[in-house]
C-alpha cells in the first residue's frame, strides 16, 4: 500500500530546507555598523547567545516542522490503524478444502479454522454486524445458507436480542457441523462473486471478508511464479477497475503451516480397458512425493469390495509392494496382478500408511468386469447354409470354439432390431443390413450416442437411398448429428485384388500389428468395394491400395459413441478376408477398439459432476460416500433429442458414489426391467490439494500491492485485527497542527522580538 | 563677543552667559575674580569688622562707623581670586561616534567652548587639553581671549582617533598646573572603570573640583537598530554580527549601569556629573548643572557664615 493519497506531492518536502535558507541568506544580510559601546555589546552578546541560539533553533524547528505538515497535509498520509472504515457485512470465507485438515500433535487446522470462524461470527453478532459464511469449495452456492446474524438494533430490542441470540446459536452450530471438503478451495470464482454482488450494492455499503485460510502457494500463484493464477489476477483487476476497493476490506487469517512431508496416492487404474473374468489384469498406484526430503520404506495396500453392499466394504485385502524410496517430487507407480472371476463392479480403494494429511493417503477406483465384450451382429442377408449369411465369418471369428476365452461375447440376431436385444451390447454390428427402420434408427442412434460401439459391413443388400439418408447431413448442418460419416458412391471392382493398408499403425485397432513384418494386411484379398467419401468428421482408418486410395475403413464420433464404416462385407462376396487369420484378429481388435470403457466413465475427481443416461419412467437418487441419499432429477442433455441424463453434481467428496435405479410402479414393466440397478461411481482428490507449500506472507503482500485492495494479513485470529489494520487519513489533525505551529511561531517570533 | 567656530553656539552661550560658573570648593586663582580664595586680606569683598588695635593699617579703618560710632573698627575683606579651569576633552576614536547630525566628539568639544566663553567672561583663566591615551593637545590656562580663540581652532581640526586613557592624562596635567583647578572632563568614559575611577580620584585627593559631563550619542542611549547589524569596534578590530532587537533590552541594562557607576564614582569623590547628549540641545542641561552648582554655592556661603 502506497502510504500517501497523493505521494507525488511529497516533492513539496523540499521546501522544509526554506527555513534553514532563508535563516543562513539572511545571516549573510546585515548593514555595518561603527560602534563605540563594543564592550556592553559583547557582554550583552554573551548573556544572551545561548537562549538567542536555542530561540533561533526552536523558531527553525517550527518552520521547518510548519513546511513539514503543510506538504503532508496536501499529500494526506494513511495512517494504519486510524481508518474510520466500518464494515456493513461481514463475510466469512471458510477455506474447507481438505489440505486444511492437517494433523499436528496439537490439533488438526481444520479444528483451528473453525474455532476461528466462531471467533468471527461471534465478534460479528457482538457488534451487531451481519454475518455469513461461505465455504471455500462451494464458491456459488449460499454457504451454509446463514444469512445475516446481527441485524442492527432498532427500538424493538428485546426481540432482537433474543432473535440474534437464536440465529447466532444456528451460526455457531452450523460452524460446528463444517466437515473438510475434497474439493479445492475456488478463490477466484469467489472473488468473482463478491464483485458482482459488491458491485449490484449501494457505494456506501461496505464488506469486510474474512478469509480463513491455510495460504498455500498452489491456490494463489501461477507454477513457479509469484504471480497470482490468471483468473484470480482477472477478479483482483476487477476490484480496481471497479473501484470496489474502499467498499471492500479483506482479513486474510494465514493458519497455514511450514510444509511438511506429505506423501500421496494420486491415482489408482487398471491396465485393461475391458476387464473381463477370468482375463488376468494389474491394477496399477501411482504414489507421489510432495515432500522436501526423500521419502522411504512406503508401505500400502488395495482394499478391494464388491457392489452388492451399499456402503464399501472390503472383502479382500492385497499389500502393495513395498517402495523402497521416492525422491522429493517424484512420483512411482506400484502394480499388483488380479483377475476377476465374476462378472460385477468391483469398488478399490488403495491406501498407504497415515501421514500430517491423511485424506489423501486413500483413492478410489470402480472397476467394471465383464463376462466379455457383449457384440450384437444382425444380419442383413441371413442363410441356413453353412458360412452362408453375412454374420457367419464373424461369428466365428469374435467367438472361436472352445474354452479359451476370448473377452467377446457375440450373438446374431436378424430382421429389426429391438430395443431389448441391445441390452448390455457393447458392439454393434450391421451386415448388409439393408435398412435401419421406424424405431430401430432412434435405437440405433441412442445406442451409439450413448457410448456403444457400431460397426457397419456394406453388401449388395444395402438400400442407397435409406443409407444416405443417415448419412446426408441437413442443409447448412452440422455433419456430426448425422449417423454414417461418409456417402457411398458406385461399386468398384478390382480383377487383381487390392490390400487393405492401415493408416496408422498406432491406431488402437492396428497396433497388434505394429512392427510386424509381413503383416497380415498387405495381403490382396478385397476385389470389389464402393467408392466412398468421408465427411470432414470422419478420418480414415485403413485404405485400399488401388489407384485412388479407396478409403476402406471410415471411423467418426458419435455422441459418446464410436463408428466405424467398412467398405467392404463381412462374407467372402466382395473380398477373401473373411477366411484370412487377420480377419479374426483386426475384428477383435476393432471391437475393443469401438467398445464403450465403463471404468474410465465411473471414476471422476472431485467435484465433476456424475452424469448417467438414464431411462425413461425410472427414478434415481445417489448416495454419497457417507451413504446419504440424494434425489436426481433427470435433465435433456441435447436439444431435439430424446436422450436424457442425469447429473449430480455434488460429489465434493471423495469415495464411492452409488446411483440407485428404480421403477416407480403403475406402468406395465417385466420384472427384469423394473428390478432395481445399481451403479458405482468413485470420486477422486485432485493432486494439486496435496502440496502443502506455503505461499508465504511477504510474497502474498507483493503480490496483492498492486491491486489496491485493503487487507489485513496475519496469523492472529483476534477478531478486531482488521479494523486494526485499516488505514485511515490524518490530513484533518496535520491541518490543526499547521496552524497550531503557525500562532505558536508566530507568537514565539513577537515574543523572542520584543526582548 | 565670543570668537567666532563652529563650536561657539550661540544658544549656549547666551544660556551660560546667564550663569555663572563658580568652583564650590575653593580654589586658588591668579586673578582676582568671582572666586574666593582661602587667604584672607584686604581686598574688594568686605567680609566683617574687628576692633582696631594698634599696628594696624589705617587704611582700613572704616571711617562712617567712626563716625557714627566713635569707635575704631578696622573693615575685613575677602580675597577674590579667578578660577583656574581646564578643559579635559576626550579626542579618542568612539568620540567620533554621532548617529544624527554631530559627532559626541563635536557635542563635547561645543559644550567644552561654551563653559570656556563663559570662564573667560568672567575673567576666569581657562586651559584645555585634548586627549587619548596621550595628551595630544595642551593650552595652559590663559585668561585672554585670544587663547580661548587658539583652542577653539584647535578643536575644529581636530579629528577624534586612538583609545583614551585617564588616570595618566590626569596626572601629567595636573602636574603640569601646580596649583588646584577646576577640571571640566568631557568624555563618554568609554574605558575601563578602574582607569576612570583613579583619574578622578586622583583628583579629588589632590583638591581639585572637577564637572564630569559625560557625552553619549541618542543612538547609544536608545539602542534603535533593528535589522540584522555588522558592529564594528571604533578603537579596536572587534566585530558582532547581531540581531539588536535580540540585545536591545541586555545592553540598555549594561549601558543603565555603566551611567550609574560613573555617577556614582562622581559623587563619591563630590564632583558635579551631567550627561549631555549629543545631537540634542546642550543648552538645558549645562545650565541645569550650573543653577544646581549656583545653589550649593549658596548654600556653602551661608553654611560658612
Amino acid at each position: 500500500m502506497g502510504f500517501f493519497f497523493n505521494p507525488a506531492l511529497l516533492i513539496g518536502l523540499a521546501l522544509a530546507a526554506a527555513p534553514i535558507i532563508i535563516h543562513f541568506l539572511n545571516k549573510r544580510k546585515f548593514e555595518v555598523h561603527e560602534w563605540a559601546a563594543m564592550d556592553f555589546l559583547f557582554q550583552a552578546s554573551i548573556i544572551n547567545r545561548r537562549r538567542v541560539k536555542l530561540e533561533d533553533l526552536l523558531l527553525l524547528l517550527l518552520r521547518t516542522l510548519l513546511i513539514i505538515f503543510l506538504v503532508l497535509v496536501v499529500a494526506r498520509p494513511l495512517i494504519k490503524g486510524l481508518g474510520d472504515w466500518s464494515e456493513d457485512q461481514r463475510l466469512v470465507i471458510f477455506d474447507d478444502s481438505f489440505s486444511i485438515d492437517r494433523r499436528t500433535p496439537t490439533g488438526s487446522t481444520f479444528d483451528l479454522a473453525r474455532e476461528t470462524a466462531v471467533n468471527q461470527v461471534q465478534d460479528a453478532v457482538g457488534r451487531s454486524v451481519p454475518v455469513d459464511i461461505r465455504l471455500g469449495s462451494r464458491p456459488h452456492e449460499a454457504g451454509l445458507n446463514l444469512g445475516p446474524s446481527g441485524e442492527k438494533d432498532s427500538g424493538q430490542e428485546n426481540q432482537n436480542r433474543d432473535q440474534k441470540a437464536q440465529r447466532s446459536w444456528e451460526i455457531l452450530e452450523s460452524i460446528r457441523e463444517i466437515q473438510p471438503s475434497d474439493r479445492p478451495i475456488e478463490l477466484a470464482q469467489i472473488l468473482e462473486r463478491l464483485v458482482e454482488e459488491v458491485d449490484s450494492e449501494e457505494a456506501s455499503h461496505k464488506r469486510s471478508v474474512v478469509l480463513v485460510s491455510d495460504f498455500r502457494r498452489v491456490d494463489w500463484f501461477e507454477g513457479e511464479s509469484s504471480q497470482f493464477k490468471p483468473e484470480l489476477r482477472a477478479a483482483f483487476e476487477k476490484i480496481r477497475d471497479k473501484d470496489l476497493s474502499d467498499r471492500l476490506g479483506f482479513h486474510l487469517i494465514d493458519l497455514g503451516r511450514p510444509a511438511t512431508d506429505n506423501v500421496t496416492v494420486t491415482d489408482v487404474k487398471i491396465s485393461s480397458k475391458h476387464p473381463t473374468i477370468g482375463v488376468g489384469l494389474k491394477i496399477q498406484v501411482e504414489i507421489a512425493n510432495f515432500s522436501k526430503t526423500l521419502k522411504t520404506h512406503i508401505n500400502g495396500s488395495i482394499e478391494m469390495a464388491p457392489a452388492q453392499s451399499t456402503v464399501f466394504k472390503a472383502t479382500k485385502r492385497l499389500s502393495l509392494p513395498p517402495v523402497p524410496q521416492i525422491p522429493p517430487g517424484e512420483r512411482v507407480t506400484v502394480e499388483i496382478e488380479t483377475k476377476f472371476e465374476e462378472a460385477d463392479t468391483y469398488l478399490v480403494r488403495a491406501v498407504l500408511e497415515e501421514d500430517s494429511l491423511p485424506r489423501d493417503d486413500e483413492s478410489f477406483a470402480v472397476i467394471h468386469v465383464k463376462e466379455g465384450l457383449e457384440v450384437l451382429l444382425v444380419d442383413g442377408d441371413p442363410s441356413p447354409d453353412r458360412f452362408g449369411g453375412e454374420a457367419d465369418y464373424l461369428l466365428a471369428a469374435l467367438s472361436p470354439r472352445g474354452n479359451l476365452p476370448s473377452g467377446v461375447k457375440a450373438k446374431k440376431i436378424s430382421g429389426i432390431i429391438k430395443e431389448s436385444d441391445l441390452d448390455n451390447i457393447d458392439v454393434l454390428f450391421l451386415l448388409n443390413k439393408e435398412t435401419l427402420q421406424g424405431q430401430e434408427k432412434q435405437l440405433v442412434e441412442n445406442f451409439v450416442s450413448d457410448g456403444g460401439g457400431l460397426a457397419y459391413f456394406l453388401g449388395n443388400k444395402v438400400n442407397e437411398q435409406n443409407y444416405a439418408s443417415f448419412a446426408k447431413p441437413p442443409k447448412d448442418g452440422p455433419e456430426n448429428e448425422v449417423l454414417f460419416p461418409a456417402t457411398l458412391g458406385k461399386l468398384k471392382k478390382e480383377i487383381k485384388g487390392v490390400a487393405l493398408l492401415p493408416k496408422d499403425m498406432e491406431h488402437g485397432a492396428f497396433s497388434i500389428f505394429k512392427g510386424l513384418e509381413g503383416s497380415p494386411m498387405n495381403r490382396k484379398l478385397f476385389q470389389s468395394f464402393n467408392e466412398i467419401a468421408p465427411h470432414e468428421v470422419a478420418t480414415i482408418s485403413a485404405s485400399y491400395n488401388d489407384t485412388k486410395k479407396t478409403p476402406g475403413i471410415i471411423e467418426a464420433p458419435y455422441g459418446d459413441g464410436k463408428i466405424a464404416i467398412f467398405n467392404t462385407t463381412a462374407d467372402r462376396d466382395a473380398s477373401d478376408w473373411p477366411t484370412d487369420p487377420s480377419f479374426v484378429i483386426v475384428l477383435q481388435e476393432w471391437v475393443r477398439y469401438l467398445a464403450p470403457q465403463y471404468s474410465s466413465k465411473r471414476n471422476l475427481t472431485v467435484g465433476e459432476p456424475l452424469r448417467w443416461r438414464i431411462r425413461p419412467g425410472f427414478k434415481y437418487a445417489v448416495y454419497d460416500p457417507k451413504g446419504k441419499r440424494h434425489e436426481v432429477e433427470a435433465e435433456e442433455t441435447t436439444s431435439g433429442s430424446v436422450l436424457k441424463e442425469l447429473s449430480f453434481p455434488d460429489t465434493a467428496l471423495a469415495g464411492f458414489y452409488r446411483l440407485e435405479e428404480s421403477w416407480p410402479g403403475g406402468a406395465q414393466r417385466s420384472t427384469e426391467e423394473s428390478s432395481n440397478k445399481v451403479t458405482w461411481f468413485a470420486s477422486r482428490r485432485v493432486e494439486q490439494e496435496s502440496i502443502l507449500t506455503p505461499i508465504g506472507a511477504g510474497k502474498l503482500e507483493s503480490a496483492l500491492d498492486g491491486y489496491g485492495i485493503r487487507y489485513a494479513l496475519g496469523k492472529e485470529t483476534k477478531t478486531d485485527a482488521f479494523q486494526n489494520e485499516q488505514e485511515g487519513e490524518i490530513w484533518r489533525w496535520l491541518a490543526y497542527a499547521v496552524g497550531g505551529i503557525l500562532l505558536l511561531e508566530l507568537f514565539l517570533a513577537w515574543w523572542f522580538g520584543r526582548k | 563677543m565670543p570668537p567666532r567656530g563652529k563650536f561657539f553656539d550661540s544658544e549656549l552661550i547666551a544660556r551660560l552667559t546667564r550663569m555663572e560658573l563658580t568652583a564650590r570648593r575653593m580654589v586658588d586663582g591668579f586673578l582676582s575674580g568671582k572666586n574666593k580664595s582661602n587667604r584672607h586680606g584686604f581686598s574688594v569683598e568686605f567680609v566683617e569688622h574687628r576692633e582696631y588695635v594698634p599696628g594696624d593699617d589705617l587704611r582700613h579703618l572704616d571711617w562712617k562707623v567712626l563716625g557714627r560710632l566713635d569707635r575704631y573698627y578696622i573693615k575685613r575683606y575677602e580675597e577674590e581670586t579667578n578660577i583656574t579651569a581646564f578643559l579635559l576633552i576626550d579626542s579618542s576614536r568612539s568620540m567620533h561616534y554621532g548617529s544624527k547630525e554631530i559627532t559626541k566628539f563635536e557635542a563635547a568639544a561645543t559644550a567644552g567652548a561654551g563653559l570656556a566663553y563663559l570662564l573667560n567672561r568672567q575673567r576666569d583663566s581657562v586651559g584645555m587639553a585634548l586627549f587619548d591615551e596621550n595628551i595630544r593637545e595642551y593650552f595652559p590656562p590663559s585668561v585672554k581671549l585670544v587663547s580661548l580663540a587658539s583652542m577653539v581652532a584647535k578643536l575644529q581640526d581636530t579629528e577624534p582617533q586612538g583609545k583614551s586613557s585617564f588616570t595618566d592624562v590626569l596626572q601629567s596635567i595636573a602636574a603640569r598646573l601646580r596649583k588646584r583647578c577646576l577640571f571640566i572632563l568631557l568624555s563618554d568614559f568609554f574605558v575601563d572603570q578602574e582607569d576612570v575611577e583613579a583619574g578622578l580620584k586622583y583628583l579629588h585627593y589632590n583638591g581639585h573640583d572637577a564637572l564630569v559631563l559625560q557625552v553619549l550619542d541618542d543612538a547609544e542611549l536608545t539602542f534603535p537598530f533593528k535589522n540584522n547589524t555588522l558592529f564594528k569596534g571604533m578603537e579596536d578590530k572587534r566585530e558582532l554580527l547581531t540581531e539588536p532587537p535580540r540585545l536591545k533590552d541586555r545592553y540598555l541594562e549594561l549601558l543603565q549601569e555603566f551611567l550609574d557607576s560613573v555617577e556614582k564614582l562622581c559623587q563619591k569623590t563630590a564632583f558635579d556629573y551631567q550627561l549631555l547628549e549629543a545631537g540634542q540641545p546642550l543648552g538645558p542641561a549645562l545650565t541645569g548643572l550650573l543653577a544646581a552648582r549656583a545653589r550649593q554655592q549658596r548654600l556653602i556661603k551661608r553654611g560658612g557664615s
